[in-house]
């Protein structure tokens, strides 16, 4: 795949996009980030024919190379000799101070082409604090921000990603955004806009044919009507044609995982091959959005993990891989799946990194298996500590289920815990919060007993925040001073050697949640943030309280109605017109389920009818083929019909 | 177990790859070459290398040295002749590392920063600095008893450190300066600090790293003309 025999008249093309770019480098931190020319990488010839698309990742190279998303895309686009992937980042402060001096646009790594001269420009969002990164990096390709004003002559600009199951605070500024999964449908929007290059014809009717595509939301095609308490009335496609909810995509069997990756020469945060063996999550926890949006669950086989682990060892040389899904432990192959790594790597270096386990599923011969190979820690997410919260977030792990696994941990020579805990849920008081400490001491005196002082525990304390498509998207967030209140507890409860706690910031969780719930309005706050400067949210020492208000305040909006306005029965969310499968009545139902502290089962046990089944009908498997379904154990039918 | 010398060429994009970085990157090269590593005792064990001196960011460097050891049977290489390994290994390299040649060492020779007495460079200046006025400034400079330059507290005379300034002019690359400057431990020469001792911005300048100079080798490099 990596041709390097570019012609003369090339290489003096490159030479000269590189020169004023070269000119900056050894003026900046870490110029690495800005050259390219990885291993794996792919430099084409490409022609006037040649689709040009920009892969981009709002955030710095560290951050976006390990994303697992843009190296699904970059291996599969650039299997089609009629496409050219590169791959574009936020360029850090420091450099685009320069760039900006120096007239110097955004540029895709391979190549050093200016993005504005790509067709595509195709960005991941995988999470909201980075919308003042996505403006900023159309505005550093030299773009104009909103999308009403490009025209045909500038790249259409398309996002994915899993904040975009919410894409109306951006949706001025994206032409097309693909809702769910882009494996099929993104090499689709490519063919549609090969076609209308082709015709010359206008932008409006390139955009016009890909609303025709399943999955592909075209924002200007929706009109939103407000009531006079703000919220919303309804939401209405211009033209009866367009449909009235824009269903998500699925892939019914997940695609072959790509067979390599780009190595990066710098070091980035993760170094290290990932690999998703299944997709969606049957647990239903309540304030997971991930377990909402990527159902139904689909596997891979173990045959294929272990090519797809083999292959992009080899073509990397990495000593790490991290086999992802939101609950590693409930893959049903797991424990093959470890079996046959520890046998195949027993000689060789390798790292092997499951970063979801399920406190219940765990199980110990999994533990020894991985402790040949240099594992790296355990993270585990009990996320309450109550009962009580338990039965209101759907997750209920025991208690001598946790501490049966940390003492296995302990035993087993690892020295390390980490337990992810969740704060400022529904109904919660200051017991409940109480009761994460009382539980945490009794984790860190476990370790102090079978290997003493150099037992370890971290505790992660995240805020909850309400999210689309969610059972607690009625929800609100916790008031500002309580979630301080809680933090302190649990810092000065916490306090003692061997204990470290990590937090979140309130005023982090507010911003999360004003931009993840946020409706078209939200757009015009965004924008002014952005060009007050914020940007970087992400990062908490960028992050700008200040400036964020001040864009609310001039835009006539409170954050208040966004974060702690508890929503009726009725209300219309902005992302309504989104539809992920499961049924907004499904939600409704879970949510009062958590009022009154009712349990589900795992729906692999039971099937409740979510609607998943249902919405996706039409790519079901006949019988006999092995393509999705809502995976049943225990219960022994025909795993297609689940639903019925 | 053997030794491996390997002598290679940082250009293009990997000139921007700092000295621990391209540790990894060598490390991730002889992985992919499936090329059995040795690895550092102890409780961390490590792929064991060692390398000549760092190459400052953004210069080319066109022979570098680094050693790796390897778990091969010295019976292998008998004739000391590693080709098949160097071909393995110029095939997973990325971008602006070209694996040139190699050779296999004792195992327990001197370490290549203690054989390493001195480099030579190639610089070439911008087209803003007219032949003339460099000229000028090197006259000054030679006509100087000393010129004194400070590098984190410590100042010391560079003209000292100075040795054969000729012109160059190479068929591809065009005229450069070449000199060689000490590469030890104790003194290690920097040309961008000479290029702005003759008062110009090192910025613009192009360097490169022609090759190191192991003690008493001072011969001409054959490639070049003298202007």
């Amino acid at each position: 795949m990596i041709s390097r025999e570019l012609s003369e008249s090339d290489e003096r093309e490159y030479e000269r996009r590189m020169a004023p770019i070269e000119k900056l480098l050894l003026k900046v931190q870490r110029p690495g980030r800005y050259v390219g020319g990885e291993f794996n990488s792919i430099i084409k010839k490409p022609d006037s024919s040649t689709t040009r698309v920009a892969l981009a990742f709002p955030d710095i190279y560290d951050l976006g190379v390990p994303n697992l998303g843009l190296a699904i895309f970059y291996d599969l686009l650039n299997r089609d000799p009629s496409i050219w992937a590169e791959r574009t980042f936020s360029p850090w402060e420091d450099m685009e101070a320069e760039m900006r001096a120096a007239n110097i646009s955004l540029f895709t790594l391979e190549s050093k082409t200016p993005v504005s001269q790509m067709d595509i420009l195709a960005i991941t969002i995988p999470y909201e604090s980075l919308y003042t990164n996505v403006l900023n990096l159309i505005d550093l390709a030299g773009l104009p921000i909103y999308a009403a004003e490009r025209s045909s002559d500038h790249p259409l600009i398309i996002a994915g990603g899993h904040a975009t199951f919410n894409p109306e605070p951006m949706s001025p500024f994206i032409d097309a955004f693909v809702i769910g999964e882009g494996e099929e449908i993104f090499p689709k929007m490519i063919r549609v806009y090969q076609e209308w290059k082709k015709s010359r014809q206008s932008r409006q009717e390139l955009l016009v044919a890909l609303s025709k595509l399943k999955g592909v939301y075209l924002p200007s095609f929706y009109e939103v009507f407000y009531k006079s308490d703000g919220t919303i009335d309804r939401i209405q496609p211009k033209d009866p044609s367009y449909p009235a909810k824009v269903q998500k995509v699925i892939v019914p069997i997940l695609p072959p995982p790509p067979k390599t990756y780009i190595v990066p020469s710098i070091d980035v945060i993760q170094n290290r091959v990932a690999l998703e063996i299944m997709r969606g999550c049957t647990r239903g926890c309540r304030f997971c959005q991930a377990g909402y949006v990527t159902r139904p669950v689909r596997e891979r086989s173990v045959d294929e993990i272990m090519q797809a682990i083999q292959s992009a060892l080899d073509s990397t040389g990495y000593e790490e891989i991290a086999l992802l899904s939101l609950s590693s432990s409930d893959y049903s192959q797991i424990q093959e799946l470890v079996n046959r790594l520890s046998e195949e790597y027993r000689q060789r270096k390798l790292n092997v990194s499951l970063p979801s386990l399920r406190i219940e599923s765990v199980s110990v011969d999994i533990l020894e298996k991985l402790q040949g190979s240099r594992f790296s820690g355990f993270t585990l997410a009990p996320e309450a500590a109550t009962e009580k919260i338990k039965a209101t977030i759907n997750k209920p792990i025991s208690e001598d289920q946790l501490m049966e696994t940390v003492e296995t941990i302990y035993s087993h020579g690892w020295h390390s815990i980490k337990l992810y805990f969740m704060i400022g849920l529904p109904g919660e008081t200051m017991e409940d919060v109480e009761a994460i400490c009382d539980l945490c001491l009794k984790v860190i005196k476990v370790g102090r007993r079978l290997i003493g002082k150099r037992s370890q525990l971290n505790v992660g304390i995240a805020t909850f925040v309400p999210k689309p498509h969610t059972a607690f998207q009625w929800c609100k967030v916790d008031n500002e001073q309580d979630i301080r209140e809680k933090q302190s507890l649990l810092r000065k409860r916490l306090f003692i050697p061997g204990v470290k706690v990590n937090w979140n910031n309130a005023d982090v969780t507010m911003f999360e949640a004003w931009s993840s719930r946020g409706d078209r309005r939200m757009a015009a706050v965004i924008h002014r943030a952005w060009q007050l400067g914020a940007k970087f949210d992400a990062w908490q020492d960028h992050f700008d309280w200040q400036k964020w208000m001040q864009a609310f305040e001039e835009n006539g909006l409170t954050p208040d109605f966004y974060i702690t306005r508890k929503r009726g029965k009725d209300e219309i969310f902005p992302w309504d017109h989104i539809d992920i499968g499961v049924r907004k009545s499904t939600l409704r139902a879970e949510f009062e389920r958590s009022e009154s502290g009712i349990l589900r089962e795992d729906c692999r046990r039971k099937c409740y009818g979510c609607g998943i089944n249902h919405a996706f009908t039409a790519i079901q498997p006949k019988d006999g083929e092995k393509k999705w379904y809502c995976p049943v154990i225990e219960v022994n039918t025909d795993p297609g019909k689940a639903d019925l | 177990m053997i030794r491996l010398r390997i002598n290679y060429a940082k250009v293009d994009a990997l000139r921007y790859i700092g000295h621990l970085d391209l540790q990894k990157v060598w490390i991730r090269v002889l992985l992919r070459s499936k090329i059995p590593i040795a690895y550092t005792q102890g409780f961390h064990p490590s792929p064991k290398l060692a390398t000549g001196w760092p190459l400052p960011l953004g210069w080319e460097g066109q022979n570098e040295l680094i050693d790796v050891w390897l778990d091969l049977p010295e019976e292998q290489f008998i004739d000391r002749n590693p080709t098949w390994l160097i071909n393995t290994l110029k095939n997973n390299s990325p971008t602006g590392l070209h694996v040139k040649d190699g050779e296999i060492v004792p195992l327990y020779s001197p370490s290549l920063t203690i054989l390493i007495q001195s480099a030579r460079y190639l610089i070439r200046k911008p087209e803003s600095v007219s032949m003339e006025l460099l000229d000028e400034r090197r006259k000054l400079f030679e006509s100087s008893s000393e010129v004194l330059v400070t590098r984190r507290d410590k100042t010391f005379d560079i003209k000292s450190m100075v040795k054969n300034w000729r012109y160059l002019f190479l068929e591809d690359l065009g005229s450069f300066i070449e000199v060689d400057m000490p590469a030890r431990d104790s003194a290690m020469g920097r040309p961008d600090e000479l290029i702005s001792a003759l008062g110009f911005d090192p910025l613009e300048w192009k360097i490169i790293r022609e090759r190191f100079l192991f003690d008493g080798n001072t011969e001409e490099p054959a490639d070049s003309v003298v202007k």
